[in-house]
C-alpha cells in the first residue's frame, strides 16, 4: 500500500484541538480595544476590570474577551508540553496581567500575551522560565498546585507530595517581572489535597494548604514573612477525614465582621494583623476557619432530596460587592449555593454563615464571576458556558433537604462553547464534506468542514439560466441589478427598496432576446456593458428619467463571435471567435463614460476561453485563458507603450481553460483558472512585471470547473441569529452612528485579513476557496437542500448586508434562484463547524433552535456508539446510554437527518432496563439487518432493524423516513462483551479469551465456531476485521494479535503479536498486515507484519503454521509468550495526550488523492494521520520538524552570541536587532528572551511526543505549523537552519497538506 | 566506602529522591512507591482522570482526583524507614 519501503511515515495533525479545559483564569491581559475612541479615563476603568478569560487544556490555552458579553476569542496558543497549573499574576502597577504557568517541562514560567504588528496577533510570550525540577509529572515535583497571592507579591507552588515552593515577585520597570530564589517548605510523607490563597491586604503573604499525612487531615497556614525573606507554617489544624475542599475568603474586617475572639483582648501580639478566614468543604458540609484558630464555623450543605451519596463542594466563585460579598459554591451535582458571612449583631459582630440555594449548571472545574455580570463555567464535561446573573436570588438558608429547579432561576444562558469532551462514540459519515458525528450531551454533533450557504429565499425562475451577474455602480451601496442569461434569453431583474422585480422592457435597451449574454459588468460610473454573442451595448443610467438608455452598440466582424469579456471600472476586453481581442478604454477625465476602441486588436494563435483583468480602477494586465492549456498575461501598462498588449508571462497548464478569474486583496493579485478536467489552479500575479508565481492545484472532481468572484466576503461571519441581533441592535442606534460603526468594521476586518475575495468553485460539487490569514483553503461549500450552484454572484441588499450571493440553481427541473449568505467559514484554528442535532427526551417539545436559554438539560444521555452500515455510509445508528444507566436510546439518521420512530411519536427509540456496552449491525446470512446490542447484564439482545425510507419527494423535506426495531430475542454470553465486529456472515463475540462466531437462530444466537487466542488475552476491547479474512484483537492489556480465518476448519488461528503490553482501546486495520491503534495512555502505534513473514503466511496457512516460528529455540523455553508464531513490528509510534477512542481510515478525504487516518481522542480531539509518500515531502518536513524542535536553543544562542559580541553597545541602536535578535517581542527596547521561549514553557517537543516511548516515523504536524506563526524573519532564521528552503516553500508545502489531502 | 558511609549516602540520596531503592528495599516499601506514583500518574493527566471518572460514574472530576490523592496516602507504610 505505501510503495516498497516498508517504513510508513505519517504525518500527524490535530484537526480540532481537545476541549478538556482543566485550567482556567481571569485577568486583563492584553489591551484590545485601545483604537476605540473611548476616554482615557474611560479605558483605565476598563484596564482595572478582569474581563478577560484564560482557558487551558493540558495541551494548550485559549485567551478571550468577555467584555462584550460574549465570549470573544483572542488568541488560541499551542503548547508542546503537560500544563499542570495555571494563574494570573496582577501586579501593583501593572497594566496588564501576568500568566504564571507550571508544565511538565518542570520550569515555572511567567508569560504575558503581547500583540504583534502588523496584523495584531496576539501570541503568548515567556517571560521567565524558572527551573523547578526534573521534567515529567512527578508526585514530588512543585508543579501540582499554583497560587498568587492577590498583590502578585509571590507565587506559591506544591507537589502532590513533600514539596511546597515561594517565589517572591518584584517588578521591574513598567512592564518587566523578576522573581527571586524560592523558598523551601519540605514536609516529608504528606500529601497536598488543595492550596488557597488568603486575602491579607498588604499583610505578610498567608497561603492555606489542605494536606494528608498518614491518615490525618490537617489544615495548615503558610506565612511568608517579606522582611526576613523565609516562609513558615505558622498553624496546623488537625480537621475532619472528609475533607476534600479549600478556598480562601477575602478579608472579613473590611465587611465589619469582627475576626478576633474577643476585640478588647490582644492575642498573639500584633492586633493590627489581619486574620485570614478560609473555607474547607467536608462531606455534607462546610467549615470556616482562620489563621488564628478561633472560628470553627460549621455549615452544613443543604441535600438534594433522594439523593443518598454524600454532598461536596467542588468549585467556587467570590463576588465581592461595595458592603458585603458573596461565594458561590457548586455541589457534585451541580448545584450552585449562595454562601454569606455576615457579622452577628447580637453577637459582638462575629461572623455567621448562611447558605441558600442559587441555582442547577453543570459540574464545573472553574466558576469565574466577572465585573460585568457574567459567570463563566468550565465544565467537566461538555460545553462551557456563559451565564448572565439574572438576580443575586433570594437569601433563604435551607435546612435539610431541598428540590433543585430544572429551569435557570437566577441566570440566563449567554452563550455555550461547543466541546466534545469526552468523545466516547464518534463516526465519520462523509468524506466530502469531511464530517464525522459525536455523540455529545443529550444532542448528536456533527463536525463539518465547509463553508455554510444559508438559503434566505429560493424561487423557480422562467429562464433556463446557466450564467448571473449582479451591478452596483460605485455610489451605490446595494446591488441593483440582477442578470439572469440562458442560451438565448436574457432576465434583468431591479431591487428596489428590498422588493425584486423584473425591469420593464420600457425602462431599459438591453439585449434580452435570441443572443446570448457572454458577460455583463459596470463600468465608469453609471455605465453597464453587456457583451453578447454578437453584439456589445454600453447602457448608461440616466438618473433623471430612471431609465436604462444606449449610448453605444458596437458588433464583432461578420461571422465572428464573442467568446469572453471582463472588464474593470475603465477597461473592457472582449474575446472574438477568431482569437483577437479588442480592447476599451473609457475616458475617466471626461466623466462622460464614454468607450473608445483601441484601434489595433492584438491577435492570439489560440481559441480564448477566458479574460481577466484586475478589479481596480486601471489593471496593467489581461489575462488570457487559452483551449490549447495556456494562461497568457498581456501588458496593459500605460506608461509602456512598447509592450502594450504584449505577453509578459505565460503558464503552461494540464488541461484546457474553462474558466478564468483575477481577484485581488489588500497585498496581493490572485489569478484563479478553472480546467475542463476538474483541476483548479491559483496562482499569484505580480503586479510589478506580470510574473506569476505561487502556484496551487486542487482537483475538484471529473467536470469542468466553472468559476464565481465574491469579491468581499467576511470571514468571521457566524450563523444567522446572532447577526440579527446585532443587527437590531444597530437599528436601535442613530444611523450616522451605524455607517460610521459599519464602516469601522469593515475597515477593521479588512486590516485584520477578515474580509476578502471569495471565489466559488463549480464542479460536480461547489467549493469556496479563500485566502485567510496567508492561508488559501479551498473547502467545499454546505447546502441544506440538495443541489448544486452552477454560478454565483455577489448580492448585497438592504435585508443581506454582509456576505450576501445570488445562485442559480439546476439540479432539478429548470433553473432556481437562490439569495442567501456564506457564514460558518473554516480556519486552521477552527478546522470543523459544529451542528447540533437535537434528540430531547420523551414529553420535552423539540425545538428548532439550539438551546433553550431557560434551561440547561442536565446529562441524561451518554454517547455509546456511532455505528456506520456497510453498504451506505450516510447512515448512521447511534446508540446512547441514559445517564442513571437502566436505558439505551437507538436513533437513526442519514446524512444529519433522523429517522423518525414507527412506534413512538419522536425521532428515536428507548429500550428500557439496559445499559449497552457495545453494539453491531449485521446482515447474517439475510437481507435484513440486526442490530446486536451487548448489555452490562451479560446478555446480547438481538433486534431486526425495519427502515422504511420516504419517497424522494420534496413536499416533506424533513422526514426521511421511519425505522422500528423488534426486538428478537436474548441470548446469555458468559462475560461482559466490550466488541462486536460482523464476520463473513456470522458475527464475531469475545468472551474471556476466546472467540466466538455466532449465527442468529431462532431462539437466540447460536454459536457456530470457538476459537481460542493466546493464554495472555483475556480481556478484549476492540476488534477489527480485514475483508472478512484476518481480524485483529485488541486486548485491554496485551497489545494487538492479528488472527487469520482458517475456513477448513472454521476457526481463527493466532498468526502474530506484540511483544510490548499495551492497553489498546481502539484499533482498525490499515491494510492486509498493519494495525494501527491507541492506548490508554495516549499514544498511537502502528503495527506490521513484514512482507517476508506475509509471504510465509500466505504460502503456508493453515498447515504448517507451526514450523514458521520466528524464534523457534524461545518457543521451548517460553511458550507462554510464543504463543504465535510471528511477532508484529513497530512501525510508528506517537503520544498524542489524548486517549484515543476510534480510528478511521478515510479514503478521498475532499477529493484528496491519497486515504488518511483519521482519530479521535477522549478529550475531544480530532485528529489526523496523513501517509507521506514521496521522499523530498519527507526529508523537507522533517526538517522543518527539527528545526522547529531547535527554535528555543538557536534563539537563545543568537541572544547570547550577539549579547556577547555586543556588550556594551546599546542593543537599541543596533538597527539589526529588531530584526532577527528581537523577534518576538512588539516592544522596541530588547527584552531578553528566556530560555525555551519558543516552547513558551520550555520544553523539548521531541521529548514530549515520546512521552512513553520515542516517536518513531511520525511527523509532528502541529509543530510545523507553528512556524506559520512566527513572523518573517523568524521564519527566514530558521529557514537558514536547513538547508535549501525559504519561508514561502514551508508555508507552501503546509498550505498544501491541508487544502490537499484534509 | 565502608557500609556505613554507603548507607548515609544512601540516606541522604533517599531523601532528596523518595522513590531511591536498592537490594534490602522491602517489597513493601517499593510497592508504595509503585503505588502512589500510579495513582498520582492517575489523577494528574487529564485524560486518564476523566477515563476513570467516565468508567467509575463518579459525579464529578473533582471527586475522583481527591479520592485518588487520598489513596496515595492509604499504605500507611513509612517508605522512608526502610
Amino acid at each position: 500500500m505505501f510503495g516498497e519501503n516498508d517504513e510508513l511515515i505519517l504525518f500527524h495533525l490535530t484537526l480540532q484541538r481537545q476541549t478538556n479545559y482543566v485550567h482556567s483564569c481571569i485577568g486583563h491581559f492584553i489591551d484590545v480595544n485601545d483604537d476605540s475612541s473611548q476616554e482615557v479615563t474611560g479605558s483605565k476603568v476598563n484596564r482595572k476590570r478582569h474581563l478577560q478569560l484564560c482557558i487551558s487544556t493540558q495541551t494548550h490555552l485559549e485567551l478571550y474577551d468577555v467584555s462584550e458579553g460574549s465570549l470573544r476569542s483572542l488568541a488560541v496558543v499551542p503548547l508542546f508540553a503537560t500544563i499542570t497549573a495555571m494563574e494570573t499574576l496582577n501586579l501593583e502597577n501593572s497594566p496588564s496581567s501576568f500568566l504564571a504557568l507550571t508544565s511538565d517541562s518542570g520550569n515555572l514560567t511567567i508569560s504575558r500575551f503581547a500583540s504583534i504588528e502588523p496584523q495584531g496577533k496576539i501570541v503568548l510570550q515567556a517571560l521567565i522560565n524558572q527551573p523547578l525540577t526534573r521534567s515529567g509529572l512527578r508526585r514530588l515535583s512543585p508543579i501540582s498546585h499554583l497560587q498568587v497571592d492577590l498583590h502578585g507579591r509571590c507565587l506559591f507552588l506544591s507537589a502532590i507530595e513533600r514539596n511546597k515552593l515561594c517565589f517572591v515577585a518584584n517588578q521591574i520597570g513598567q512592564d518587566g517581572i523578576s522573581i527571586q530564589d524560592p523558598l523551601e517548605a519540605l514536609v516529608p510523607n504528606t500529601l497536598t489535597l488543595d492550596t488557597a490563597v488568603c486575602d491579607v491586604r498588604y499583610d505578610n503573604p498567608c497561603f492555606a494548604s489542605l494536606e494528608l499525612q498518614q491518615g490525618n487531615h490537617h489544615l495548615v497556614f503558610y506565612v511568608l514573612d517579606l522582611g526576613l525573606n523565609h516562609i513558615v507554617k505558622r498553624a496546623s489544624y488537625k480537621i475532619d477525614e472528609t475533607a476534600n475542599f479549600l478556598m480562601g475568603l477575602p478579608d472579613l474586617s473590611k465587611y465589619r465582621i469582627s475576626t478576633y475572639m474577643d476585640s478588647n483582648e490582644h492575642h498573639h501580639g500584633d492586633y493590627d494583623e489581619i486574620n485570614p478566614f478560609v473555607l474547607v468543604g467536608f462531606e455534607d458540609f462546610v467549615m470556616i476557619k482562620d489563621l488564628h484558630g478561633f472560628y470553627n464555623i460549621k455549615v452544613p450543605i443543604p441535600r438534594r432530596k433522594d439523593v443518598s451519596m454524600p454532598t461536596t463542594i467542588i468549585c467556587f466563585a467570590i463576588q465581592t460587592l461595595k458592603n458585603n460579598f458573596f461565594v458561590l459554591l457548586q455541589s457534585n451535582h451541580g448545584d450552585l449555593f449562595k454562601l454569606k458571612i455576615e457579622p452577628n449583631k447580637e453577637d459582638s459582630n462575629r461572623p455567621v454563615a448562611f447558605i441558600s440555594y442559587f441555582d442547577t449548571i453543570p459540574q464545573a472545574t472553574d466558576l469565574h464571576i466577572f465585573k460585568n455580570g457574567f459567570l463563566f463555567a468550565n465544565v467537566e464535561f461538555y460545553d462551557n458556558r456563559l451565564f448572565q446573573f439574572e438576580s443575586l436570588g433570594d437569601d433563604t438558608p435551607i435546612e435539610g433537604t431541598f428540590e433543585p429547579s430544572s429551569t435557570l432561576r437566577n441566570l440566563s444562558l449567554v452563550e455555550t462553547q461547543k466541546n466534545l469532551n469526552p468523545l466516547i462514540s464518534s463516526q465519520v459519515t462523509s468524506t466530502t464534506p469531511l464530517t464525522l458525528a459525536a455523540n455529545s450531551m443529550n444532542k448528536t454533533r456533527f463536525m463539518v468542514n465547509g463553508v455554510d450557504f444559508d438559503v434566505h429565499v429560493s424561487s423557480g425562475v422562467n429562464v433556463d439560466a446557466r450564467e448571473l451577474w449582479s451591478i452596483k455602480f460605485p455610489s451605490d451601496n446595494y446591488h441593483r441589478l440582477l442578470f439572469l442569461a440562458s442560451h438565448d434569453l436574457t432576465m434583468i431583474l431591479e431591487t428596489e427598496a428590498g422588493a425584486m422585480g423584473e425591469l420593464a422592457g420600457e425602462q431599459h435597451e438591453f439585449k434580452t432576446k435570441s443572443d446570448r449574454t457572454v458577460f455583463v459588468g459596470s463600468m465608469g460610473s453609471k455605465s453597464v456593458v453587456q457583451v453578447c454573442v454578437n453584439e456589445l451595448r454600453q447602457v448608461v443610467f440616466n438618473a433623471d428619467s430612471k431609465k436604462y438608455e444606449k449610448k453605444l452598440e458596437w458588433f464583432p466582424p461578420a461571422g465572428i463571435r464573442v467568446v469572453a469579456a471582463d472588464c474593470n471600472y475603465s477597461q473592457l476586453a472582449v474575446g472574438l471567435s477568431n482569437g483577437e481581442i479588442c480592447y476599451f478604454e473609457i475616458d475617466t477625465e471626461s466623466l462622460s463614460d464614454s468607450l473608445h476602441e483601441l484601434q489595433n486588436r492584438v491577435e492570439i494563435d489560440e481559441q480564448i476561453k477566458g479574460l481577466a483583468m484586475i478589479p481596480e480602477p486601471r489593471s496593467d494586465y489581461l489575462a488570457v485563458g487559452t483551449k490549447e492549456a495556456n494562461l497568457k498575461v498581456l501588458s496593459l501598462k500605460k506608461n509602456d507603450m512598447d509592450n502594450f498588449l504584449e505577453v509578459v508571462s505565460l503558464q503552461a497548464l494540464m488541461a484546457p481553460v474553462s474558466d478564468l478569474k483575477i481577484t485581488r486583496t489588500e497585498r496581493d493579485v490572485e489569478l484563479h483558472i478553472g480546467l475542463i478536467n476538474g483541476l483548479y489552479s491559483r496562482s499569484k500575479l505580480n503586479r510589478y512585471d506580470g510574473q506569476l508565481y505561487d502556484v496551487r492545484n486542487k482537483f475538484l472532481g471529473p467536470k469542468e470547473v466553472t468559476l464565481s468572484v465574491l469579491p468581499s466576503m467576511s470571514f468571521l461571519k457566524k450563523t444567522s441569529d446572532e447577526e440579527e441581533e446585532e443587527e437590531e441592535d444597530d437599528e436601535d442606534e442613530d444611523e450616522g452612528t451605524e455607517t460610521t460603526k459599519q464602516h469601522d468594521d469593515i475597515e477593521k476586518d479588512a486590516k485584520t485579513g477578515a474580509k476578502g475575495p471569495c471565489v466559488m468553485l463549480h464542479s460536480i460539487k461547489t467549493w469556496v476557496s479563500y485566502e485567510h490569514d496567508s492561508l488559501l483553503y479551498i473547502r467545499p461549500m454546505l447546502l441544506r437542500h440538495p443541489g448544486n450552484f452552477v454560478k454565483m454572484c455577489q448580492f448585497s441588499t438592504e435585508n443581506l448586508k454582509i456576505n450576501g450571493c445570488c445562485a442559480i440553481d439546476t439540479i432539478s427541473s429548470g433553473a432556481s434562484l437562490t439569495i442567501g449568505a456564506l457564514e460558518n467559514f473554516v480556519f486552521r484554528d477552527k478546522w470543523f463547524q459544529t451542528k447540533d442535532k437535537i434528540c430531547l427526551p420523551v414529553g420535552a417539545v423539540e425545538e428548532d433552535h439550539e438551546d433553550n436559554e431557560e434551561r440547561i438539560w442536565p446529562r441524561l444521555y451518554d454517547g455509546c456508539k456511532i455505528i456506520t452500515f456497510d453498504d451506505d455510509r450516510k447512515m448512521n445508528l447511534f446508540i446512547e446510554n441514559s445517564y442513571d444507566g437502566n436505558q439505551v436510546r437507538v436513533s437513526l439518521a442519514r446524512s444529519q437527518k433522523f429517522f423518525n420512530s414507527q412506534v413512538s411519536n419522536s425521532q428515536f427509540e428507548i429500550l428500557e432496563n439496559m445499559r449497552a456496552i457495545t453494539a453491531a449491525i449485521t446482515k447474517f446470512s439475510s437481507n435484513t439487518y440486526y442490530l446486536v446490542v451487548s448489555t452490562t447484564h451479560n446478555q446480547l439482545y438481538t433486534f431486526e432493524l425495519i427502515i422504511r425510507r420516504a419517497p424522494k419527494d420534496k413536499s416533506i423535506r424533513d422526514c426521511v423516513g421511519e425505522f422500528h426495531m423488534k426486538l428478537l430475542h436474548k441470548t446469555p454470553t458468559e462475560d461482559k462483551v466490550h466488541a462486536m465486529v460482523g464476520f463473513r456472515d456470522k458475527l464475531l463475540i469475545p468472551v474471556f479469551g476466546s472467540l466466538i462466531l455466532y449465527g442468529l437462530g431462532k431462539k437466540q444466537l447460536l454459536k457456530r465456531s470457538i476459537s481460542s487466542t493466546t493464554a495472555s488475552i483475556t480481556k478484549i476491547s476492540s476488534l477489527a476485521n480485514w475483508k472478512n479474512q484476518r481480524i485483529a484483537v485488541g486486548d485491554n492489556r496485551e497489545s494487538a494479535t492479528i488472527l487469520q480465518f482458517d475456513s477448513t476448519n472454521n476457526i481463527f488461528v493466532p498468526i502474530a503479536d506484540d511483544v510490548v503490553k499495551r492497553h489498546v482501546t481502539a484499533l482498525t486495520f490499515i491494510d492486509q498486515s498493519t494495525v494501527i491503534g491507541g492506548d490508554k495512555f495516549g499514544n498511537i502505534w502502528t503495527l506490521r507484519l513484514s512482507r517476508e513473514q506475509e509471504s510465509l503466511i500466505r504460502s503456508n496457512f493453515p498447515h504448517s503454521l507451526d514450523r514458521l516460528q520466528q524464534y523457534a529455540d524461545l518457543k521451548n523455553k517460553a511458550p507462554n509468550i510464543m504463543a504465535c508464531p510471528l511477532k508484529l513490528s513497530l512501525i510508528n509510534h506517537f503520544y498524542v495526550n489524548d486517549i484515543p477512542t476510534g480510528f478511521y481510515l478515510a479514503e478521498a478525504v475532499q477529493v484528496s488523492d491519497r486515504p488518511i487516518i483519521l482519530y479521535c481522542g477522549l478529550q475531544g480531539t480530532i485528529g489526523s494521520l496523513v501517509p507521506l509518500l514521496t521522499k523530498s515531502e519527507v526529508n523537507s518536513l522533517r526538517s522543518l520538524e527539527n528545526v522547529m524542535s531547535d527554535a528555543d536553543d538557536i534563539f537563545y544562542l543568537e541572544q547570547e552570541n550577539q549579547n556577547g559580541s555586543s556588550t556594551d553597545q546599546p542593543v537599541d541602536e543596533d538597527g539589526l536587532d529588531k530584526d532577527v535578535a528581537r523577534p518576538l517581542g512588539s516592544s522596541s527596547n530588547a527584552v531578553r528572551i528566556p530560555e525555551g521561549a519558543y516552547s513558551i514553557v520550555g520544553r523539548d517537543s521531541f521529548k514530549y511526543r515520546s512521552y512513553y516511548a520515542p516517536v518513531r516515523n511520525v511527523i509532528d504536524g502541529d509543530l510545523c505549523e507553528t512556524f506559520l506563526n512566527l513572523s518573517l524573519s523568524e521564519q527566514t532564521k530558521l529557514c537558514k537552519e536547513t538547508s535549501g528552503s525559504n519561508p514561502e516553500g514551508v508555508c507552501k508545502q503546509l498550505n498544501d497538506i491541508r487544502t490537499n489531502y484534509i | 566506602m565502608s557500609e556505613v558511609q554507603g548507607q548515609q549516602r544512601y540516606q541522604v540520596l533517599k531523601h532528596k529522591y523518595v522513590g531511591l531503592g536498592r537490594e534490602h528495599t522491602t517489597q513493601e516499601e517499593w510497592l508504595s512507591n509503585v503505588h502512589r506514583d500510579t495513582y498520582h500518574s492517575l489523577q494528574a493527566h487529564s485524560g486518564l482522570l476523566e477515563y476513570l471518572a467516565l468508567a467509575q460514574g463518579s459525579s464529578s472530576k473533582r471527586q475522583t482526583k481527591i479520592q485518588l490523592i487520598k489513596k496515595m496516602d492509604q499504605n500507611k507504610s513509612r517508605p522512608n524507614e526502610s
